[in-house]
């Protein structure tokens, strides 16, 4: 994968703060359940627009839940 | 139904209708066998593709009830995997095309053979590359 296809996130720490399971996040943000696991795993990418849903439903910033790889812990 | 249900289920019908499309298509082999025995058993096993590849297609186009399952089923991931497998399907087909002209520049073959294999392969190879790519995470 090239670096520009590659960013860090939070999202399983964030999910599980919130108390959701994958499937119930899944629903929120209108995806599979398959979707979620893989955006946790960093095997897919998802879109702004994706990256923004996910944010709202677990209401944290999107800089929260995603980082460029380069970017500081 | 089920997201994940109705995904494995179209991935089922997915690699049913790659199948049945290429055995079709290799059926047509038939007709040029005429007048040996292995013929009519070739004809028989090309109606065979044709017919699984029309009832998969016709399932495969029945979109389920379930708004939510059929959103599921065309959302981000989904996409994306497609085109990959659209982009797997075009390298592939090329490769065949390649392969059918290379073939036909060394010895005399049949325009309509090379064109059922370009064919098949352009309709098979993404197909199965698509349920590879969704079973890979998960499907």
């Amino acid at each position: 994968m090239a670096d520009s296809e590659i960013l860090r996130n939070t999202l399983r720490e964030h999910r599980a703060r919130a108390r959701l399971t994958q499937a119930e996040l899944a629903e929120l943000v209108r995806v599979s359940r398959k979707t979620i696991n893989t955006v946790e795993n960093a095997v897919f990418v998802p879109s702004t627009v994706l990256a923004l849903r996910l944010s709202q439903a677990l209401g944290v910033p999107v800089e929260a839940l995603f980082q460029l790889p380069d970017s500081p812990e | 139904m089920d997201a994940d249900l109705a995904a494995r289920r179209r991935n089922r019908l997915l690699i049913l209708n790659a199948v049945g499309f290429v055995v079709w298509q290799a059926g047509m082999f038939g007709p040029h066998l005429i007048g040996r025995p292995e013929a009519p058993a070739v004809i028989a096993v090309g109606l065979g593709g044709f017919l699984a590849w029309v009832v998969s297609l016709i399932l495969l186009l029945r979109a389920p009830a379930d708004p939510r399952t059929r959103e599921v089923l065309d959302d981000e991931l989904t996409r994306h995997n497609r085109q990959r497998a659209m982009l797997a399907g075009y390298w592939l087909m090329l490769v065949t095309a390649t392969g059918a002209m290379t073939v036909a520049t060394l010895a005399p073959a049949s325009a309509l053979l090379a064109l059922r294999a370009v064919v098949a392969i352009g309709v098979a190879a993404p197909l199965i590359r698509f349920v590879i790519l969704e079973r890979r995470v998960g499907g």
